[in-house]
């Protein structure tokens, strides 16, 4: 059969014509699958159609006209139609020579004709068709250079040395050169229209003439979860499971609620448990509006779901003696149920840097199911071994506790007045500012320090995170060993040792930070 | 300097239950954080272990290496105090943990406190995962509900008083129910 003439053909419009959208060039680009299914899209710029198997099937004036009607019945502006070989020619006929009628016969004659009329701005599109690369931004200045060296037409850039082009312009010459012969077909990225997942049911019961209202959450979850039955099964033939769900209920006071999942999930449990919380909150925020103080009439006539983001899922196929991936499934649906019932990212994990700073040695990071238990699998023992860090307490403040030290003792409330009566319980007293961390801690205020020992000291760095310490460079960390003062200062005249920790006084690990002559409890030993 | 926590393994201490109710309790610095770590280092059941705890007062995870614990089998939850008992239950019931660990003071009611001890004890049992209270004081002392319940005093040298401690959890619930 003889290759027809022009198979390319592009649907170009002006760049300027700001009511060009992008959802209208795509409803454009799916009616445009009655002539071929090769369709692609230049963003905001230009549809492409490769009618290679399919242009004998039309007349080529009446494709035209065609393609006309259907640009203004989707109220796109006039657009500029024209046919070549590639779909890069096909876009430079568009945009610099829209009125040129004599379309090329073969691909070899197609530069010959048009370089002397190109101007050479015409290279980027002969580069870039799709607009899927990104060297626009490294040729505009080459653009201007080219100007200066006289080049001016598409013509005068290739008569230049391919070599010389090469050797100044590195891959971006080599690319010019291959626009310029046709030397390489860039890949064609055909358009495909997402999915749409969405399923509406009806509420109105036939039956008894009445229908759901919205603060009916539990009712309203029985009908919810028939449709998210019938999703969840599309979803599940495609390898796809729901990142993000859109609710709109239908009625007198209709809303849209729109569910997001920090772990993509199709169980179907998972996912009623999940908008049962939202919507609860939802409806707890935003109550139904009550008419005239009588009940509220919110009854519902329909509801909507729609899928409004997926992420594919495993497709290799399930190893059956794996027990991994049940218990990565479970992980995931833990994950959402806590991110829904708490807040998002309170489950983490822990990944341990190499960096002295105690607040920075280690960072949280989000649980992925998929490699939570490879890693453990691969990894029994963590990198960083145990001889790497130096001997720091079990429980870290987050912040620091300010303390005030006065002789041998260690005063827990930094304003507090070292010849006050000791043993006053600050914890109970709500007016201080540290009065929760206190009564976690579960502290007295006044300590006797038993035995102190430096335990490491930091040099040359800052803090990042609590301002008032910021200026700071050094650190000093002591293991202090201290018990509760029941004794007046001033009465306390034994050794320090005589304190025994049995006699029914604790006797408290604490690791202190010492910097900028100010102390802190930084961590406990437990 | 305190001595290497492979020096001071408690082996006197009884095992942590993988199925019931364990309740560590003790001062502050008394070691009941390093008596945990380290039967955690030896107890192999599942590999992860669910910590739940306060944000202010967290478990320093680079202590975790002191005891060959690697800090990937902790997965951490920063729960407010009043979603403590669904979340662990939720982490209970997903069977994924050896242990989950409660660390902070567990605020009932004395009313409600036994019913929902025995709900997580229920769980504990039916989905074969450890639950851990570590606190300051004991929640009831020497409970039924409770497996095991220690008072540690100090990690090293060790010295605690078992409040409780039974092997057969259910043969006691029904001698309980009699």
């Amino acid at each position: 059969m003889k290759k027809p003439p022009t198979p390319i053909v592009c649907i170009a419009f002006s760049r300027s014509s700001n009511e060009l959208r992008h959802s209208r060039l795509t409803d454009l680009a799916e009616s445009c699958f009655r002539f071929t299914p090769e369709v692609s899209i230049r963003e905001g710029e230009a549809l492409f159609l490769n009618m290679t198997r399919s242009y004998h099937l039309f007349q080529p004036h009446l494709l035209a006209l065609k393609f006309q009607a259907l640009c203004r019945r989707f109220e796109l502006p006039t657009p500029i139609i024209t046919h070549a070989f590639s779909a890069r020619w096909a876009l430079v006929l568009a945009k610099y020579l829209p009125n040129h009628t004599h379309p090329t016969t073969s691909p070899n004659d197609t530069n010959s004709e048009l370089l002397p009329l190109l101007p050479v701005e015409a290279i980027e599109d002969l580069i870039n068709p799709f607009s899927k690369l990104t060297p626009e931004a490294q040729l505009s200045k080459h653009l201007a250079i080219f100007h200066k060296l006289g080049i001016h037409t598409l013509e005068d850039l290739q008569q230049l040395p391919t070599l010389e082009l090469v050797t100044r312009l590195g891959p971006l010459g080599r690319l010019i050169q291959s626009s310029l012969l046709d030397s390489i077909e860039p890949i064609w990225p055909t358009h495909k229209p997402p999915e749409i997942f969405e399923t509406t049911q009806s509420l109105l019961d036939p039956e008894t003439c009445g229908s759901l209202c919205a603060h009916q959450s539990e009712a309203l979850l029985f009908a919810i979860k028939h449709s998210l039955d019938q999703l969840i099964a599309k979803l599940h033939a495609r390898h796809l499971l729901v990142s993000e769900l859109s609710l709109t209920l239908d009625g007198k006071q209709a809303r849209t609620i729109n569910f997001e999942f920090s772990q993509p999930t199709n169980s179907i449990k998972s996912l009623i448990f999940l908008i049962r919380e939202q919507l609860n909150r939802k409806l707890e925020q935003e109550p139904p509006q009550k008419e005239h103080n009588e009940a509220p009439n919110d009854s519902l006539e329909s509801l909507h779901l729609k899928v409004l983001r997926t992420r594919p899922s495993r497709s290799r196929q399930q190893f059956i003696f794996d027990n991994n991936l049940a218990q990565t499934e479970s992980l995931e649906t833990l994950v959402n149920r806590i991110d829904a019932k708490i807040e998002k990212n309170r489950i983490f994990k822990i990944r341990l840097n190499d960096e002295y700073l105690p607040e920075k040695n280690f960072v949280h990071e989000s649980i992925h199911a998929n490699d939570a238990h490879e890693k453990i699998r691969d990894t029994p023992k963590s990198s960083i071994s145990h001889l790497d860090f130096p001997y720091r307490p079990t429980i870290l403040l987050n912040p620091p506790l300010a303390i005030k030290k006065h002789g041998a003792f260690l005063y827990i409330n930094p304003n507090i007045n070292p010849n006050i009566t000791p043993n006053t319980n600050l914890n109970a007293d709500p007016r201080h500012p540290k009065s929760s961390l206190h009564q976690r801690l579960n502290l007295p205020v006044q300590l006797f320090i038993i035995q102190s020992t430096p335990l490491e000291r930091i040099r040359n760095t800052h803090w990042i995170h609590h301002a008032e310490i910021i200026h700071s460079n050094d650190r000093e960390y002591f293991e202090v060993h201290a018990t509760q003062a029941n004794l007046s200062p001033v009465t306390l005249v034994s050794p320090p040792t005589s304190i025994n920790p049995s006699n029914g006084f604790p006797l408290y690990k604490l690791w202190i930070l010492l910097t900028d002559q100010r102390y802190f409890i930084h961590g406990v030993f437990d | 300097m305190s001595s290497t926590p492979q020096d001071t393994y408690p082996k006197i201490f009884p095992e942590i239950p993988t199925n019931a109710l364990t309740e560590l309790s003790g001062h502050l610095s008394s070691g009941k954080n390093s008596l945990i770590f380290s039967k955690f280092s030896h107890q192999y059941s599942r590999p992860l272990i669910a910590w739940v705890e306060s944000p202010t007062i967290s478990l320093n995870p680079c202590s975790l290496l002191r005891f060959n614990l690697n800090p990937d089998r902790f997965i951490f939850i920063e729960s407010p105090l009043s979603n403590v008992l669904w979340c662990l239950r939720e982490l209970t019931q997903s069977e994924l943990f050896s242990h989950v660990v409660f660390s902070g003071k567990l605020s009932l009611q004395l009313r409600t406190q036994e019913v929902e001890l025995r709900r997580l004890q229920i769980a504990a049992k039916t989905h074969q995962t450890g639950i851990v209270f570590i606190s300051d004081t004991p929640t009831l002392t020497a409970n039924w509900m409770f497996a095991l319940q220690a008072k540690i005093h100090s990690y090293a040298p060790l010295d605690f008083t078992l409040l409780r401690h039974t092997q057969n959890h259910q043969t006691d619930f029904l001698a309980q129910s009699s």
